[in-house]
């Protein structure tokens, strides 16, 4: 499904509008970026509530061409400014990671373990 | 110039998770047991028990640094070490505004007594000091620093409550005074965090939740003109030939 479909679903809040017609298949949802740097699937959608910089460092290392940030948050600045020079699409919305998930699930998403 | 041992990481009967050895005579006893020299008083959120450690300290030739383990938002752990007691107390009143109003269970989370130099207990917080303040690890350490305070990364090595484990890596430009390594890992596993963290100051602590945790073993040499917080402040940037030296030599 092409990213600019999915937020258009979500309604989502679009912050950084780099690649928005390029296709995901699958989701990664996760705060701690450790664990998402050793276990998202490469090329998958990111649903979290975490808005530190380094989530588009995690995000460039796993190829990641899309970051949802869930439950209302937002992005600080200086993540905004580095997934808009590495090119990955960032949005937000206010539903929580459960719903927003749930949601992804419906367009046709899966998690890494049907991929 | 001469080596002073240091443990910058010891909770007291403050902290709900340590146990109820961990008065204030008994923290000094068995650091001058240890022969460590210099010991930080960290409890979680919280300075309040740091000037009956350091009464309890006089004369006994044990330095006592005022300071506490904040943990952030994301749940990252940061030591925050101050120059003297009001200090640390103008910090604890930042972090205390930031804190959720969550009622302790002692039952559950444990005690959170301060106390006096005398073990005497002075009164029981109420709201729960194991919990994430409403401040970010990154603007923890600007804020220590506003407060006239170092920062150190707490615990870098652990699963949780680290900045590594919660944010994936340290950024070049985080103006963090060290990073923290646990005194239980093998030289092998220390060399190579040492690797991963090039050109920062790693010092290796206790985090001691009970009295039989406070271990030579498990502290820091630093080469200092006096066991004090502006010696040590001085030896974790490197400066006037102030300097840690590596703990797992």
């Amino acid at each position: 499904m092409k990213i600019s479909e999915i937020l258009r679903q979500l309604g989502a809040t679009v912050h950084v509008t780099a690649g928005l017609d390029r296709d995901v298949e699958v989701g990664v949802v996760g705060d701690l970026l450790s664990f998402i740097m050793g276990s998202a699937p490469e090329g998958a959608v990111w649903v979290t509530i975490q808005n530190h910089v380094n989530v588009a460092a995690v995000a460039v290392l796993k190829e990641i061409p899309l970051v949802l940030l869930a439950s209302g948050r937002t992005p600080s600045p200086e993540l905004e400014d580095h997934c808009a020079r590495e090119s990955i699409a960032l949005a937000s919305t206010g539903l929580d990671a459960f719903e927003l998930c749930g949601r992804l699930y419906e367009m046709g998403l899966c998690g890494s373990r049907r991929s | 110039m001469r080596r002073y041992r240091a443990d910058l990481h010891v909770h007291t009967v403050l902290s709900p998770c340590a146990e109820l050895d961990m008065g204030a005579f008994d923290i000094v006893s068995r650091c001058r047991r240890e022969r460590i020299d210099i010991v930080a008083v960290t409890d979680h959120n919280a300075a309040k028990n740091c000037k009956a450690v350091k009464e309890a300290a006089k004369e006994s030739g044990l330095e006592v640094i005022c300071g506490l383990e904040v943990q952030s938002s994301e749940d990252i752990h940061v030591i925050c070490l101050f120059p003297d007691c009001d200090a640390a107390t103008a910090f604890e009143n930042w972090v205390w505004s930031l804190l959720p109003p969550v009622k302790n269970r002692p039952e559950s989370f444990g005690y959170q007594l301060v106390i006096d130099k005398d073990n005497n207990i002075i009164e029981e917080v109420p709201f729960l000091l194991v919990q994430g303040i409403d401040a970010t690890a990154d603007e923890t350490i600007v804020q220590a620093h506003k407060n006239g305070g170092v920062a150190v990364l707490a615990h870098i090595d652990r699963p949780v409550y680290s900045y590594v484990a919660v944010l994936g890596l340290i950024p070049e430009n985080l103006r963090v005074d060290a990073v923290e390594l646990s005194g239980r890992l093998t030289k092998e596993e220390a060399l190579l965090w040492r690797e991963k963290t090039a050109g920062r100051t790693i010092i290796r602590s206790s985090d001691a939740h009970r009295l039989d945790d406070i271990d030579r073993g498990k502290t820091t040499c630093f080469l200092l003109e006096r066991p004090c917080f502006e010696e040590i402040a001085m030896a974790l940037r490197n400066e006037a030939g102030r300097r840690v030296l590596w703990p797992w030599e």
